[in-house]
């Protein structure tokens, strides 16, 4: 008898610690979600009290009238114009990238996709006096273009590597069979690996979109008001002139997180690679 | 069939080098002259003066290196410890599972000025929650975001809680790759949980664990959009990082060379954990 209540109380303990352990870090890492979200709903009154305010006593959509009426419209578009087009961008020439490196097999292929890689830890502070003074002498201030390809540039990288693991997880003999038959090699990678890998790369692309909606510096320098993307707004938000204008902030983070959430969610089971660059499968 | 891998790889190589290696390059000629576009237009050559300054005479650079050195120790340690412990909390089958995923993986994908944005608000001093938790413990409130060192933790804090979720899941999938057998043997030998976790569980993540180390050493070196919001710096500049100083010296003083030569130092000390992890992928690769 003794010997069961002390296992039951050995399963208990072992269980429990566990579950106490995950709830508090999820509270670590819930709470400031759910304060950003509960802000978003207060009133001018409740932003800045205390004690603070956990659940909002009085209610308003005001905030996110504010955040979509005044600066929503333009913001919300054109990050969704640059991600999209970095996106593409990436994932057709990362594509053509990762298959050579996949399947072809020619010396220094390994250091040429290290420097690829690199590209990617590249500080944006390096480069940013540069290309700043580059797009302004083009007379390009204030368009998508520069930013489309500068985004492109750190997600091209990104889409190598991770296009490069999916890539090389697909069987050769398809691809064999196919050029037995006649296929060229562009024929091979655009009627075979591109359908056969699809999954590869709407995860690719799904993290390159990611990264360039979330992409602030070089937005903030290369754009000025018709080009201006989603975190430039939230910059204005918190350092304009009268100060951090909590309310309309909060509408705006809850909005701004909404895309990458969903994401998130339909596609948990790839986000290890996705994060590691392809290094744990 | 010849393959010429050439010709597939050009459209990179071609937007690195634009993109990439030519900004580069041109930053480099930069840090050799010394340009205030604020004030007299014409660049004079100074060649190695600039770094020299820089080493050698600026108090704000080397400020600027401890908050940065301090950002990056701490919060990899701080990182690596929760993240470790939150992988070896999931691994374990527990309903709901799930759940305690989703939210953990939420926080990698908000934007770091957003990040900014929210723990700026957290860290308020009369109206924020952390505080308003320290006076119910007791404790004195912070001036979270007021300067060195109180700054520094505030950004350490904020960064943690957007990565650790990171280094969580890749050790996650790390630890869930893991083969049984050795684990099994190990119990049936009679090695205490302690044991199994030092010499069994520990030496075989280690791979990951370095990569990912690696990675988020790198980033916390570059950090920039969390800072800026935060604090800009801090009062001054106790708060402020490499990146910071380098935006601002390039792009609100328009001290054009300075700000260049800076910008390599920084790479020069980027460059260090990227050959780590170029040797750790090819030895890697020869397995």
């Amino acid at each position: 008898m003794r010997i069961f209540r002390s296992l039951a109380r050995v399963w208990v303990q072992k269980n429990i610690s566990v579950y106490i352990g995950l709830i508090v870090t999820t509270l670590f890492f819930g709470f400031p979600l759910y304060w950003m979200i509960s802000s978003s709903f207060k009133v001018r009154l409740e932003w800045l009290i205390s004690p603070p305010a956990y659940w909002p006593s009085l209610y308003t959509l005001g905030n996110y009238i504010t955040v979509i009426k005044d600066y929503f419209s333009p913001y919300f578009f054109n990050s969704l114009i640059v991600a999209s087009c970095s996106t593409v961008l990436a994932l057709a020439i990362g594509s053509l990238a990762a298959y050579s490196l996949s399947r072809f097999s020619f010396r220094g292929s390994e250091k040429v996709a290290f420097w690829i890689l690199s590209t990617r830890m590249l500080p944006p502070v390096a480069i940013v006096l540069p290309m700043f003074f580059f797009v302004q002498y083009l007379r390009l201030i204030d368009n998508y273009f520069p930013l489309i390809m500068i985004h492109t540039l750190f997600n091209v990288s990104l889409a190598v590597w991770l296009l490069k693991g999916f890539f090389d997880e697909i069987p050769q003999e398809i691809e064999e069979a196919a050029m037995v038959d006649g296929c060229n090699t562009v024929r091979v990678f655009s009627k075979i690996v591109i359908p056969l890998s699809a999954p590869g790369l709407v995860v690719t692309g799904v993290f390159c979109f990611i990264f360039s909606w979330n992409e602030m510096l070089m937005a903030f320098v290369l754009t000025r008001y018709r080009a201006a993307t989603l975190p430039i707004q939230v910059v204005q938000l918190a350092r304009g002139v009268f100060g951090t204008r909590w309310g309309p902030i909060s509408g705006l983070t809850t909005i701004s997180i909404l895309p990458a959430l969903v994401v998130v969610i339909c596609l948990q089971r790839y986000l290890a690679r996705g994060l590691t660059l392809g290094a744990v499968k | 069939m010849r393959q010429r891998p050439l010709l597939w790889l050009a459209p990179v190589i071609a937007v690195i080098l634009a993109f990439g290696v030519f900004p580069l390059g041109y930053s480099l000629v930069l840090s050799f002259f010394k340009w205030d576009l604020a004030g007299e237009s014409a660049p004079t050559f100074v060649g190695l003066q600039n770094f020299r300054d820089i080493l050698l005479t600026d108090h704000r650079f080397w400020a600027n290196i401890r908050n940065t050195i301090l950002i990056v120790i701490i919060g990899v340690v701080f990182q690596l410890i929760i993240g470790l412990g939150t992988a070896l909390l999931l691994v374990k089958e527990i309903k709901a599972k799930v759940l305690f995923r989703t939210v953990l993986v939420v926080p990698m994908m908000i934007a770091p000025v957003v990040v900014g944005a929210i723990w700026k608000n957290l860290f308020h001093y009369n109206a924020g929650p952390v505080n308003h938790l320290l006076s119910l413990l007791g404790l004195d409130r912070i001036d979270w975001l007021s300067g060195f060192p109180e700054g520094v933790f505030a950004i350490i804090i904020a960064d943690t809680w957007e990565w650790t979720p990171f280094i969580a899941i890749a050790l996650l999938a790390g630890l869930q790759s893991l083969p049984q057998e050795p684990f099994e043997a190990a119990q049936i030998d009679g090695a205490s949980k302690w044991q199994i976790f030092r010499f069994l569980t520990l030496p075989l993540i280690k791979p990951i664990v370095i990569i990912v180390l690696l990675l988020r050493v790198i980033d916390l070196f570059k950090i920039f959009d969390t800072v800026f919001i935060l604090t800009g710096g801090g009062p001054g500049y106790s708060t402020e990082t490499i990146s910071v100083y380098i935006y601002k010296v390039g792009l609100s003083y328009f001290r054009v060379g300075y700000s260049s030569a800076l910008s390599y130092i920084l790479l020069f000390i980027v460059t260090v954990p990227i050959i780590f992890l170029h040797r750790y992928f090819s030895s890697e690769a020869k397995l």
